[in-house]
């Protein structure tokens, strides 16, 4: 079972976010990396696979120089080759962009299976791995939260995360991508003779310009700004100045207006607040 | 991936309106819309809605792509919302866990009239269908969106939240068409339906399906006593105001007979009621479930930065000055051990005998 694992590096999410507007862009001085949460459990899974089937697993990242340190890790953690497709201006480039120049990375490498994380933690777009696969032609699902290879190496039956807990029981043929929710597993720890093993061993690189990549970025950035405010509570007129007064010094922000309360004896509310979930329709 | 051997053709059916619906040049902004337990999805109404105002700028059509297995009852509701024609397309091939049918249709769609603008909800499906469908059109997808507009040059621009919502950036759209966003829950509000506002139905049919790769198996249906909290439809927290671990069994029968999950403040976590993974605020979860039910709260900032995206938010508290009302759709002003009981009896009469939850 080959399996390739495409990674990136984000910044550390325990770091202040600071934008800089003078010139539109986040201040990122003092940041450090890691791998990305969600492509660490997609290698995670890659090792499991291949300590069951055998095979190789291959990590590549198209980023900064300094991403060969979160290559090194991934070795670490049980990857046999890590491929670096050098790119200074990579943050630039959007979802289709990066995914034209690893797809045709991977298209060059064996695969049974290809993982990727299901978002970055900082640009977030969860598109990356869907675009991979649509240039391949591989079957794709995403937001895996579990992943089972069949016996005899075909196929996989995955289990897609949806909303408020409920899955997707899906079966895909191989070769196919998949791209790893947080819950699909947690990832180990490296031992000391992996580190060994990983110090000791060359981080490729691949040339963009080699790939012959004939599409650029589908999208610009524009800016990047604060969050903006939220929106603030603005009493109405149907408070007392007293309760106005109450509220606006009752610091926090808010949005609603508590006009609508209701008291009395616990079966009459009790009856108010029934008709009201009945009316939003929650009692479904 | 090789497209499917389409052909569309326009259906005779009961608001069938006969016509030409291709459109020349890429023109139109066209919404697919998603459907859920027979009613539109709350964030498909939310991009309607900013839609029409896009639309309003261009002084372009409308449309409401509505495809599905059981959609037909739906389409007369997207024009209430602003829509000025629905795309109406119901097969039994479009479950909702199909995402090639989807794929291969909207594609072919999309190739037929080409619109200016395709915007999505940003749904489980359309997480998966946006950005393949984007790579198969080599056209610009921005996912997530908290705001779409549209620049002087005819760009679409939107701004999302990046480094988890820490920041917010904006991108514009290549000139190819049609441009695409898919956007985020709850950053748009939804207008009052306007239930005399007719549309176009167009009624298509698909002649022939494509081909699908992955095979759907089953759907699994959430357990509310499990799910994450981060996952919750709707969430019973409690609060200082439980006051003892006895009545917790007051909120597991509430929440039992909603299909809620708990969660706490981060008083009830220190005081052992409810499990740390549970806990809502800046140093606990933060969750925008359907419906917030704060059950002796106060309300502090650092609990409400967690919970002031919920849909439906209700406050029970006997302190009629408690932050938390401000967020409340609705108040209660009462003890969480007289109250809560009296709403789950409530329930039990009015929702009796207790429901099987269909999924
Ligand atoms: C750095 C930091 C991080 C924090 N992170 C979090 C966090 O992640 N999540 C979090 O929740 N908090 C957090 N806090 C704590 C937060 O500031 C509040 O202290 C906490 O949210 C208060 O919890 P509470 O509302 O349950 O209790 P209280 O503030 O004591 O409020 C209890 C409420 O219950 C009402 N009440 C009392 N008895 C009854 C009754 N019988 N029936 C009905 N109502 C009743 C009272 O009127 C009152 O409004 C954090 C604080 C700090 C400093």
């Amino acid at each position: 079972m080959n399996i390739v694992v495409c990674v990136k590096e984000v910044p550390n999410p325990t770091f202040p976010v600071e934008v800089d507007i003078q010139k539109n862009a986040v201040k990122s001085e003092e940041w450090n990396y890691v791998i990305n949460p969600y492509d660490e459990v997609a290698l995670e899974e890659a090792v499991r696979i291949k300590e069951k089937f055998g095979g190789q697993v291959t990590v590549i990242t198209l980023g900064a120089e300094r991403a060969g340190a979160i290559l090194r890790k991934c070795l670490c953690i049980g990857a046999d080759r890590a491929i670096l497709i050098p790119s200074d201006s990579a943050f630039a480039w959007d979802g289709f962009a990066i995914a034209n120049v690893l797809s045709k990375a991977i298209s060059r490498l064996p695969h049974d299976i290809v993982l990727c994380g299901y978002q970055s933690i900082d640009r977030g777009g969860a598109e990356v791995g869907s675009i991979i696969a649509e240039l391949l032609g591989l079957p794709v699902v995403t937001a895996v939260v579990k992943l089972d290879i069949a016996p005899d190496g075909k196929s996989a039956t995955v289990c897609r995360r949806l909303e408020r807990g409920a899955r997707a029981v899906k079966r895909s043929p191989l070769p196919a991508l998949f791209t790893a929710d947080l819950m699909l597993n947690e990832p180990r720890y490296p031992t000391l003779p992996c580190i060994k093993w990983a110090l000791k061993q060359e981080i490729e690189k691949l040339d963009v310009k080699s790939l012959g990549v004939e599409a650029g970025p589908l999208t610009e950035f524009v800016t990047i700004s604060r969050p903006p405010p939220k929106k603030v509570f603005i009493p109405t007129g149907a408070l007392s100045p007293a309760e106005r007064i109450k509220l606006l010094t009752g610091g926090g922000a808010a949005k609603k207006s508590s006009s609508n309360i209701v008291e009395g004896a616990p079966h009459e509310v009790a009856k108010k607040v029934v008709d009201f979930l009945a009316e939003k329709r929650f009692l479904l | 991936m090789t497209l499917g051997n389409f052909a569309f053709r326009v259906a005779k059916g009961l608001f069938t309106m006969e016509g030409d619906i291709k459109m020349t040049g890429a023109k139109g902004i066209w919404v697919f819309i998603e459907s859920e337990r027979d009613e539109i999805r709350k964030v498909s109404l939310e991009t309607l809605c900013e839609a029409r105002k896009l639309a309003n700028g261009l002084n372009e059509e409308l449309c409401a792509l509505l495809l599905g297995d059981k959609v037909e009852s739906l389409a007369e509701l997207p024009p209430h919302y602003g829509a000025d024609r629905v795309f109406l397309m119901q097969h039994e091939s479009l479950s909702y866990h199909n995402v090639d049918a989807h794929l291969n249709v909207v594609a072919n769609l999309v190739k037929e009239n080409s619109p200016r603008i395709l915007l999505f909800g940003s749904t489980p499906l359309a997480k998966e269908l946006a950005p393949r469908l984007a790579a198969q059109l080599r056209v610009g997808l921005v996912t997530d969106a908290a705001d779409v507009k549209i620049d002087a040059s005819g760009k679409l621009v939107v701004r999302k939240p990046v480094y988890g919502g820490k920041a917010h950036a904006t991108f514009a759209c290549a000139p190819a068409t049609p441009q695409m966003a898919s956007v985020a829950p709850g950053f748009m509000d939804v207008k009052p339906p306007d239930a005399s506002r007719k549309g176009e139905v167009v009624k298509l049919a698909l002649v022939a399906g494509g081909k699908t790769n992955v095979e759907f198996i089953e759907f699994i249906k959430g357990d509310p006593r499990t799910v994450a909290i981060t996952e919750a439809e709707m969430i019973v927290a409690v609060g200082r105001g439980l006051e003892k671990k006895e009545n917790l069994s007051l909120i597991e029968e509430l929440a039992d007979k909603l299909g809620a999950s708990i969660g706490g403040s981060r008083v009830a976590v220190d005081n052992g009621w409810v499990p740390a993974e549970r806990q809502v605020g800046m140093t606990g979860k933060t969750v925008a479930p359907r419906l917030y039910i704060a059950c002796g709260i106060s309300g502090q900032y650092p609990h409400t930065v967690g919970m002031e995206r919920s849909g439906t938010v209700m406050v029970i508290n006997t302190d009629r000055n408690a932050p938390m009302f401000k967020l409340a759709d609705i108040g209660v002003l009462g003890d969480v051990s007289q109250v809560v009981p009296a709403i789950s009896k409530r329930l039990s009469e009015v929702i009796a005998p207790p429901k099987e939850k269909a999924q």
